[in-house]
């Protein structure tokens, strides 16, 4: 990846879906936005386990500007990438066991230690994350105190950066 | 010469699987009659270019390849009856993707050429088949862009049919779909460029494609099943090819495809079908492989 996304830029969700692989629809996709200027951070691939499965990628594309963002969307929608549902219906999955994350379920690892200052030193909130829904409402928690029964997001279907 | 139909009898199954035609024993091509053809509108390269075209004179190129499919090659042919005012419903490759009892209607990307649309899907509903429609928004030209080649579809899109339509082709037929750029005006739909022929053998130009397309083609197809034709012989329409047994027909002037073929056991057949490339199509367009 370019420096694109790291400084001060547009950024917009999409979705894409096909025989992906087998036709090099990803590969093609990826090209065209980076001659075109712009950077991609790939969100959630799904390779369809058979032959006859599609595949279906969520990525988030980035652009210096928004000109450049257009003529990456107008470009990419020949080969059926589309902006991702703006109201998708979320995934589940439930924690099983204390402190380990379900297989699919969402989880985001910061670090845990940093180096400074010739030596190591540990980060408060460092460690794994996940996303969780609970009394209603949502929120994040760290894995390590996950407990049986809590509800975490499945994928990244439904989430935004 | 080595004959392909003794070497490779399992090779036989029909492309297009089990159909409401299967039961008559041979391939079943639907063609329509050019009753009411001529080159009246331009929606592609070849028709903006077009001299007037000689309808009388397409009337007898049409059924000399009626003749080549029926009493040479041994198929059966299945009429499409006419209309008039819908001059491109003689080409009936267009009009659906046939596999086993699924008709997978075209949604056509040009006005002139909806009112197809549920004509065709009306006569495979009469005759047996299970009809599938696009949605509105997206827009596919049947077995002019999709061709099942083995197990799997080689598809075009950009240019006729929307890349959007595989994915549903693969939910109608369960068949995977190999999506292919179409990257030159002319080379419009895939059948123009691309076919697959029997015993695993596809004829292809490889100019029409750009090189994910032509990766795509190679990894799939063995090098030596794999038939390149040059640009001068794909524009006389050499891939726009009908494929019965071991008989392959197409418009005369592609000397050197001609040659190519019967080195690997084909039997030719040219057939003169100048004034239908003066609308964008030749004999594979004329045909539509039913059952």
């Amino acid at each position: 990846m370019s420096g694109v996304q790291e400084s001060e830029c547009l950024s917009m969700t999409v979705e894409l879906k096909g025989h992906l692989i087998d036709s090099l629809t990803l590969s093609k996709v990826i090209d065209l936005v980076q001659h075109l200027d712009g950077d991609y951070q790939l969100n959630d691939i799904r390779v369809g386990s058979l032959k006859k499965d599609i595949s279906a990628i969520n990525m988030t594309l980035y652009a210096p500007n928004e000109a450049t963002m257009e003529q990456i969307l107008e470009v990419i929608a020949h080969y059926g990438v589309a902006p991702a549902d703006e109201h998708p219906g979320v995934e589940t999955a439930v924690c099983e066991r204390a402190g380990v994350l379900p297989d699919g379920a969402f989880g985001v690892k910061l670090p845990r230690r940093v180096f400074h200052q010739g030596e190591w030193k540990e980060l408060e909130n460092g460690g794994l994350w996940t996303v969780v829904l609970e009394n209603g409402g949502t929120g994040v928690r760290r894995v390590t105190e996950l407990q049986p029964g809590d509800v975490l997001i499945s994928g990244t279907q439904g989430l935004q950066w | 010469m080595r004959s392909i139909s003794s070497d490779l009898n399992c090779q036989w199954a029909s492309p297009v699987g089990v159909t409401p035609f299967s039961a008559q024993g041979k391939p079943t091509i639907l063609m329509c009659p050019p009753e009411y053809f001529t080159v009246k509108y331009a929606i592609n390269p070849w028709m903006e270019e077009a001299p007037p075209c000689d309808e009388a004179l397409a009337k007898r190129q049409w059924e000399n390849l009626y003749n080549a499919i029926t009493q040479q090659a041994g198929a059966n042919v299945e009429l499409l009856k006419p209309v008039e005012g819908l001059p491109d419903l003689v080409f009936t490759a267009n009009a659906a993707l046939i596999y086993n009892d699924v008709a997978v209607i075209a949604h056509y990307k040009h006005q002139e050429r909806r009112p197809e649309e549920p004509y065709c899907a009306k006569w495979f509903d009469q005759h047996g088949f299970k009809v599938v429609t696009m949605p509105e928004h997206i827009f596919f030209e049947g077995a002019g862009d999709a061709l099942i080649w083995q197990d799997r579809v080689f598809a075009g899109y950009k240019t006729r049919t929307d890349i959007a339509s595989h994915n549903l082709l693969t939910a109608a037929t369960d068949l995977p779909v190999l999506s292919l750029e179409l990257i030159n005006p002319r080379f419009y739909p895939v059948n123009v460029c691309l076919c697959p022929l029997a015993d695993g053998h596809l004829i292809y130009s490889p100019d029409a494609f750009d090189e994910y397309g032509r990766a795509v083609i190679e990894a799939n197809v063995p090098p030596d099943k794999l038939i390149p034709v040059s640009a001068e012989e794909a524009a006389r329409f050499a891939c726009n090819a009908v494929n019965v047994h071991d008989t392959v027909i197409f418009n005369q002037g592609s000397a050197r495809l001609a040659d190519d073929l019967k080195a690997r056991g084909f039997n030719v057949i040219q057939v003169d079908l100048s004034e239908f490339l003066k609308s964008g199509g030749s004999s594979k367009c004329l045909t539509l492989r039913i059952g």
